[in-house]
């Protein structure tokens, strides 16, 4: 119905995967019912990773100018020779800048018709399609947000969860020394005690230095933990109990140098309440972030240590 | 521009003062646009909707072409104020069914194949991608 979609949304809603998946469904399909499906294929372009200059082509600099074709109209020419039995989609992903989306106004119109500098007018083909890809659209005008369709992915709709349940599943095959089956629990049940209650602190009340993205620190706590566990934890030799704390103490470390690495000193105290309030097992002086984890005494011991 | 709609008059009043409300009630995203050219988006939508399936009545036609054409862009918390406002204005009135369960099957292999969880809300969204196509 349009020929220009944008998708928006914030990094990590999923952007990438909706295109991802129905190019590959409708390649698929493309096979089993080519009436109704034309596989697809999809060129790739970053908008920003170029010149402007370079981007629609411009005069060269020599005593006798000539014309340079841009990147885009080159890959625009290159889909009108295209047969007809594909659609084509052409993907800019990257931020929107009105240094390149202004001009292509026209193009995104009914007369589908882009003009360069050097008085080229290149049609959109009619198998073609432009599709953006961009993370807010707080330089594009008006203009250009009537133009095309627009396709909003809410971050809010799939969160965190699904970055962690792959974590967990991931957990299942690893050797511990404890039956997989077993650690898997473990960590399911530590995700259930800290992640909400955590990630809800940070949110309401906490203040942060850098702006961290929700998804983002989920992702860092998973590295964080996978690299800490890799280095040193050792199976155990008989007593699990002990161990099982052990991992739960390695688990708050993570959280605290991952989604609690971003804040500001006071929201610090924050977490520090929230951490201590879940599971008191912290020494009582200082804040949280003035331990690390021995792996000696498997146990919370302060920092001073490595002086 | 009729494009061979009969009851083009009262139909137009309709998604006129949908339009209206939409932009009066919805939350106000940058994103969000409920002008002229949108309208016109519409109509032009509604009327390849009718070339494509003739045998829907008008009605289905413009609350397939308003549901395609605006659905995609609602942030969630929006989408249960425009389905309210749905039913406001097109009483008894339902989406038309449209088969697109083998989009929906291929999509759901899709996921598996290259190993991504079964995600509701991803399939949706692509399906509204191939919808905006």
């Amino acid at each position: 119905m349009r020929h220009g979609i944008l998708i928006l949304g914030n990094t990590m809603s999923g952007k990438s995967t909706i295109w991802q998946i129905l190019e590959r469904s409708m390649n698929n399909l493309s096979k089993v019912n080519a009436e109704k499906y034309k596989p697809v294929a999809i060129l790739k372009m970053n908008p920003k990773a170029i010149h402007a200059k370079e981007f629609y082509g411009c005069m060269d600099d020599s005593p006798e100018p000539q014309y340079i074709m841009g990147v885009f109209p080159h890959l625009l020419k290159g889909m009108i020779t295209d047969v007809d039995t594909h659609s084509r989609w052409l993907l800019m992903d990257g931020p929107v800048d009105t240094l390149w989306i202004e001009s292509m106004n026209s193009l995104l119109d009914d007369s589908k018709l882009l003009t360069l500098n050097n008085g080229d007018r290149l049609p959109l083909a009619r198998n073609c399609k432009l599709l953006f890809e961009t993370e807010n659209l707080d330089v594009a005008s008006p203009a250009t947000i009537s133009r095309v369709g627009l396709l909003y992915m809410d971050i809010a709709e799939l969160g965190y969860q699904p970055m962690l349940a792959k974590w967990i599943d991931s957990k299942e095959k690893e050797n511990v020394g404890i039956k997989g089956e077993d650690y898997k629990t473990h960590l399911q049940e530590l995700v259930i005690k800290y992640i909400p209650k955590v990630m809800n602190t940070k949110k309401t009340i906490c203040k942060e230095l850098v702006k961290s993205s929700e998804t983002g620190s989920i992702i860092n706590f998973c590295k964080l933990y996978d690299s800490i566990w890799g280095n040193t934890v050792k199976a155990p030799d008989g007593d699990t109990t002990n161990f099982m704390s052990y991992i739960e103490k390695i688990f708050v470390f993570a959280i605290i140098w991952s989604i609690g690495a971003t804040l500001a000193e006071q929201s610090r105290r924050e977490l520090d309440l929230v951490l201590r309030d879940i599971e008191p097992m912290f020494p009582h002086l200082n804040t949280v972030y003035e331990y690390h984890v021995s792996p000696e005494k498997q146990d919370f011991s302060p920092w001073e240590d490595f002086i | 521009m009729s494009v061979g709609f009969k009851e083009a008059e009262p139909l137009a009043t309709k998604i006129v003062s949908m339009y209206d409300l939409m932009e009066k009630q919805l939350s106000k995203e940058p994103h969000y646009m409920f002008q002229m050219r949108e309208l016109k988006a519409v109509l032009r939508a509604a009327g390849q909707i009718k070339t494509k399936s003739p045998q829907l009545n008008e009605t289905s036609v413009c609350i397939k072409a308003i549901r395609d054409m605006n659905l995609a862009k609602l942030i969630s918390d929006d989408v249960i104020l425009f389905d309210k406002m749905f039913e406001d204005l097109f009483p008894d009135c339902e989406e038309p069914e449209v088969n697109m369960d083998d989009l929906q099957i291929a999509l759901e292999d899709c996921l598996d194949e290259t190993g991504r969880q079964l995600n509701e809300n991803i399939v949706v969204k692509a399906m509204q991608l191939y919808e905006q196509n």
